[in-house]
C-alpha cells in the first residue's frame, strides 16, 4: 500500500504517464476553449468589423475570458508534461485529443451537427490515435531497449 | 481554388508552429524534469532559468509569429481548406525531434501519430 496518495505523486511528477496525462488535460483545455471564445462572440462571429468593434467588450465577456483562460493553463500544463515525454508523442496526443473536445463541444455546448460521415470517421480516428499514443502504450520504451541492449553487450 | 500565397503563408506557420513545440522540450532538457513541486520550491529560480534559455525564447517566438503567419492564411483561404492544411505540424514536430533531439519512435507511437493526423486532417476541414 503506497503511503502518498495520487494527488502527491502528480505535483511530484512520479505519477506513470505523467507527461501524457499532462498533454491530455492541455487537450481538454485547449479544445473547449474555441467552443467557450465562440459562445462568447455569440452575434459577433462571422462578421470581422463587429468582432473588432466589440472586442473591448469580449474581454468583460466571462466566456470569452475562459476561453482565454483555459489556453493560458493548458499551455503551462503541457509545458510540465513535455519535459516528462517525447515531443512528437505527446504534440500528437494533445492535437487529436483538442480536435475531439473541440467536436464534442461544438455538440454539447453549441449544439452543432457532428452526425456527418466525415466528422464521426475523423472523430473514430482520434479515439484510435488516442489509444495508440496514450496512457495505454509503453512508457519509456527507448530506455527499456537501452537496458537490454547495455545488458546484452555486458 | 485557394489561393497560393494562403498555401504557403498556412505551411509556413504551421511549420513554424511545428518547431516551436520541441523547443521547449528541449528548454525543458536544461532544466530536467519539471513538476508542481519544483516549480514551488523556488519560482523565481525557475522562471529565470526559463527566460534566459534559447531554445524556450525560440519556441516563444517560433509559436508566435508561426500562429500570425498562421492566420494571414486562415484570412486568405476558406478553413475547409486551410484546416486539414496545418496538420503539417504534426509532421514537422517528429521530424525536428528526430534530426535535432535523437528522439526515437516506436512502431506503434508512428503509427498513433499517422492515424492522429489523418484525423485532424478530417475534422481540420469538417
Amino acid at each position: 500500500m503506497s503511503e502518498t496518495s495520487l494527488w502527491d505523486d502528480f505535483k511530484s511528477g512520479e505519477i506513470a504517464h505523467f507527461g501524457k496525462i499532462c498533454a491530455l488535460i492541455n487537450a481538454a483545455f485547449g479544445g473547449l476553449s474555441p467552443v467557450l471564445l465562440k459562445k462568447g462572440m455569440g452575434d459577433m462571429a462571422g462578421s470581422t468589423a463587429a468582432y473588432l468593434e466589440g472586442f473591448g467588450s469580449l474581454l468583460l465577456n466571462p466566456y470569452f475570458l475562459g476561453g482565454i483562460l483555459l489556453v493560458i493553463i493548458g499551455t503551462a500544463i503541457f509545458m510540465v508534461g513535455l519535459s516528462h515525454g517525447k515531443a512528437s508523442v505527446l504534440f500528437a496526443l494533445f492535437g487529436a485529443g483538442a480536435q475531439f473536445f473541440t467536436f464534442l463541444g461544438g455538440w454539447l455546448i453549441l449544439g452543432e451537427n457532428i452526425f456527418t460521415v466525415r466528422k464521426l470517421v475523423g472523430a473514430s480516428l482520434v479515439v484510435v490515435a488516442i489509444y495508440l499514443l496514450g496512457p495505454s502504450g509503453e512508457e519509456d520504451v527507448d530506455e527499456e531497449i537501452l537496458d537490454v541492449d547495455e545488458e546484452n553487450e555486458e | 481554388m485557394v489561393a497560393l500565397e494562403a498555401v504557403v503563408f498556412t505551411l509556413i506557420g504551421a511549420s513554424m508552429y511545428g518547431i516551436g513545440t520541441p523547443m521547449f522540450k528541449q528548454a525543458s532538457e536544461h532544466i530536467g524534469e519539471i513538476s508542481y513541486d519544483l516549480i514551488k520550491e523556488d519560482v523565481t529560480g525557475f522562471l529565470k532559468s526559463f527566460l534566459i534559455n534559447r531554445y524556450f525564447l525560440g519556441g516563444v517566438i517560433f509559436g508566435i509569429f508561426g500562429w500570425i503567419i498562421w492566420t494571414v492564411g486562415l484570412n486568405m483561404g476558406d478553413v475547409t481548406i486551410i484546416g486539414p492544411m496545418s496538420a503539417i505540424s504534426y509532421v514537422i514536430t517528429p521530424f525536428y525531434s528526430r534530426f535535432f533531439m535523437d528522439e526515437k519512435l516506436t512502431q506503434r507511437e508512428m503509427l498513433g501519430i499517422g492515424i492522429a493526423l489523418v484525423a485532424i486532417a478530417i475534422l481540420g476541414g469538417a
